[in-house]
Parts: C-alpha cells; structure tokens; sequence
C-alpha cells in the first residue's frame, strides 16, 4: 500500500511538474539556443522586457516599470536593427551585461540589473546571445523613460557605479558543494533576486549588510518580503520543499499564492526552470545567515 | 376588555420581537466595516489552509487521502463569497487587497468566478472519484486561478 502510495505520489508530482512547465524551456538543450533560452528564463528577461498585456510580443520592450526615480520602460531587445539589438555585436552585448556600458559608451541606468549579470558565465552569455539572436524581429519603437529631473543626466552614473557596483564573474565557494554553488550563481547571478529583495541606499545602491533581507519600496512599488531565514521576519520556517515548491508553483507553505511581480517571476521564470535548479536555489537561500529584518 | 387587554399583550410582545430581532440582524447587516475584513481574512486562511493540506495529500502523499473530499468541498463552498467579502466600504485596516478590487470591479469579479469555476471543477473531479491524474490537473488549475486573481487584485 505505502509503494503504491509512492507511486501515485511520484506519478503526481511529475505530472504536476509537467503540468506547470512549458517543454519548450525545461530542460536547458543542447544546442546554444535552447540553453539560452534557459537563461533568458532564469534571468528572469521577460519581466522587463515584455508587457503584462496578452498580446504583447515576448521580449519587444515597452514595460513600465515604476521605481523611487522614475518609470522606467525597458528596451526592445529582439533583433530589429533599427529598435532592437540588430547592430549589435556579440561584445557589445557581453558589455551591456557585466559592465552597464551602452555600445554608445553611455552608461545604464541600475534598473537593468548588470550589477548582478556581471556575475554571469561567459557560457551563459553567449548562449543568451544566439538566443536572442534566433527570435523574430519586432519593429517596435523604444519609449522614453520618465524620470524624476535629478536622474535625468546620465554621467554621474559613472560614480553611482564607483560607489555600488563590483563587476566581475561568479567565484565558486570551493568549501560548498555543488548544489550550493549553483544555487548562488542562479540566486545572486542569473536570477538576481536581490535587485528586489534587498533595500536600497540613498544612491539607489543594495544596501549589503540587508542583503536578501526584504525592501519595502520594491519595484511598482511593491513590498519584496525578507528571504532570508529568519524565523520571525523571513522564510526561516520553510523548508527546502516548501521553497522548491513555491518557486515551481507560486504555493507558500500555508497555501497561499504568489501574485504581483513574484507571481510574474514564477510564471515566467522559476516555473520553466529544472527541479534540480530550483532545488538548488532553495537550497542556497535557506543557507544564508538569518537577517532580522520586518518589511512591511 | 379581556379581548382589548390580550391584544395590547400581543401589540407589545410583537413589538418587543421585533425590536430584538432588528437588534440581533442588525449587527449582521452592518457590521463594522474592520469586521468584515476580518471575517473575509479568516475565510481566506481557510482557503489557504486547505489548500495547503490539500497540496501535502496531493504532492506530498500524507496519510490523510480520505479528506481530500472535504478539503475541496471547503474550497468549492468558499469561494462562492469572494465577491461578497469585499463590498465597497472595506477598503480600510491592515490588509492587502488592492483598491483595484473596487475600481475594476468587473474585473475582479470576472477572477473571482474564475477561481469558484476552478474550485468547483477541482470539487466534482475528488468527490466523483476522478484520476489521479484529472485531480491534480484541477488542483493545478485552481491553483493557477487564484495566482491569476492575486497578480492584480492582492498587494
């Protein structure tokens, strides 16, 4: 009876599993397009790049995105060359992503987290970029972002990036085992929850002594609640199921479900992922140090 | 006169009857506004509550198969009163629906019969003895009704 029950229960999960997932994004391929469109979904590109309407062409820019200084409306970045990446080159788009730098030598603004794909392996890059690459033109216009008078001029950029950004790749912890280490690069790298999670300084820096520990002016102003376990003001109570199960599911613990921006992150991103990546990302946040931290 | 007295009796009982049930319908009719935000949070835990133990009997495999019935007849019940749990006047205390709940009313209501839809479905496929693979498609369905309906109208 106990082995039919394991039965049913691993013929549930698996069904739920493939159920909640799309095939298209799974499993990472073999080929760099599929694995970049693995990336392009634990990078989490949809949510900026594509807006919430149903019949917005995936990844043709135009999403607004409100923020303390501004509404950000985030590019075009399929390949039409005249509004999209079609001039760009395979540097000038591995610049963008680890040093914030425009092929124009203008800076980015922080809202495109470079600061956290600086971390990103080279691989990854490349894969990303032939994913790209391969979608359909979209001849759609950029739109000017809205933005507060004092951010307007973009050189001092050049300091914010002085006082708040560390380029360079990932550096696994050779002291950590292997689902540890991948759990950081997708949390801290590809996925970068803590351009959400952590709250900002003055500048619009990550405050990192907050790391991960919850911002009450999230993006579209939402709150992002403290993941890091604490058992009072984090996840500290979750499990590592309860954790994988979310990110696959939107499901907390206690059955609720996630909406808003995380709602948007689990559809459109940790529900493509595989359970193993997802496991590894549960497993790497519930290591972290406990942050007392009450968002509200 | 005994006819006359007799019916200042009822006259005044009826009248006492009616005063006391005014006053034990009144609360009910309208209740301080924090109170019936208190009262739909409470129908919403339940929400959450079995859908969780329903998850843990689905996903999990916990030695409680036989309730699973009853967690989904909850859930098909419930759901019902989404609508009815946030009538204008309730947008205050500490809580996390969005003002959108009563600006884009239509809206709402079109998510909230989403979700009864999906819980009822979810409902017949368990008490109809479905497959394991129908109720766990319907749960996931339910699931993905109430995250539709969280995107816009919870904080």
């Amino acid at each position: 009876m106990a082995g039919r029950r394991s039965k049913l229960t691993a013929v549930a999960v698996a069904l739920l599993a493939a159920a909640a997932t799309p095939a298209a994004a799974e499993t990472p391929g073999d080929d760099p397009v599929s694995r970049g469109e693995y990336v392009m979904r634990a990078g989490g590109c949809v949510s900026c790049h594509t807006p919430r309407d149903d019949d917005a062409e995936l990844l043709a820019g135009g999403r607004a995105l409100e923020t303390p200084f501004g509404t950000f409306y985030g590019p075009n970045i399929t390949p039409d060359p005249e509004h999209g990446l079609g001039d760009w080159t395979l540097d000038d788009f591995i610049a963008a992503m680890t040093e914030g730098r425009a092929p124009d030598g203008r800076h980015y603004y922080p809202v495109f987290p470079y600061t956290s794909y600086t971390q990103m392996k080279r691989q990854d890059l490349e894969d990303l970029w032939a994913y790209l690459q391969s979608l359909e033109p979209v001849s759609k216009p950029n739109r000017s972002h809205e933005l507060y008078w004092f951010v307007r001029w973009r050189t001092p950029l050049m300091g914010w990036k002085w006082l708040n950004f560390e380029p360079g790749p990932f550096e696994p912890d050779p002291e950590r085992s292997d689902t540890w280490n991948r759990g950081a690069y997708l949390v801290n790298a590809l996925s970068h929850c803590a351009e959400c999670h952590t709250p900002r300084n003055l500048t619009g820096g990550l405050d990192r002594s907050l790391w991960l520990a919850g911002a009450a002016d999230g993006p579209e102003g939402e709150t992002a609640p403290n993941i890091t376990p604490d058992r009072e003001t984090g996840i500290g109570r979750w499990s590592e199921r309860h954790l994988t199960r979310y990110l696959e599911f939107g499901m907390t613990p206690g059955g609720d479900f996630a909406g808003g921006l995380m709602g948007e992150f689990v559809d459109e991103s940790s529900s493509h992922l595989t359970n193993d990546d997802r496991q590894a990302i549960a497993h790497y946040i519930l290591s972290l140090d406990p942050i007392e931290h009450r968002v509200e | 006169m005994k006819n006359k007295s007799s019916m200042k009796i009822h006259f005044r009982n009826g009248c006492l009857a009616l005063v006391l049930g005014s006053a034990l319908a009144f609360p009910a009719a309208s209740a301080d506004p924090e109170a019936i935000v208190d009262y739909r949070q409470g129908v919403m835990s339940s929400l959450g509550g079995n859908t969780a133990a329903s998850a843990a009997i689905l996903m999990d495999g916990v030695d409680f198969r036989e309730n699973l019935e009853k967690h989904a007849r909850i859930l098909a019940e419930f759901t019902r009163d989404i609508p009815a749990l946030f009538p204008e006047g309730t947008d205050v205390g500490d809580h996390d629906a969005r003002e959108a709940v009563w600006t884009d009313r239509e809206t709402f209501e079109n998510r909230a019969a989403d979700t009864q839809e999906a819980a009822e479905a979810f409902y017949a496929v368990v008490r109809d003895g479905g497959s394991e693979q129908e109720i766990v498609a319907a749960f996931r369905d339910m699931g993905q009704s109430c995250r539709a309906c969280h995107d816009d109208f919870r904080r």
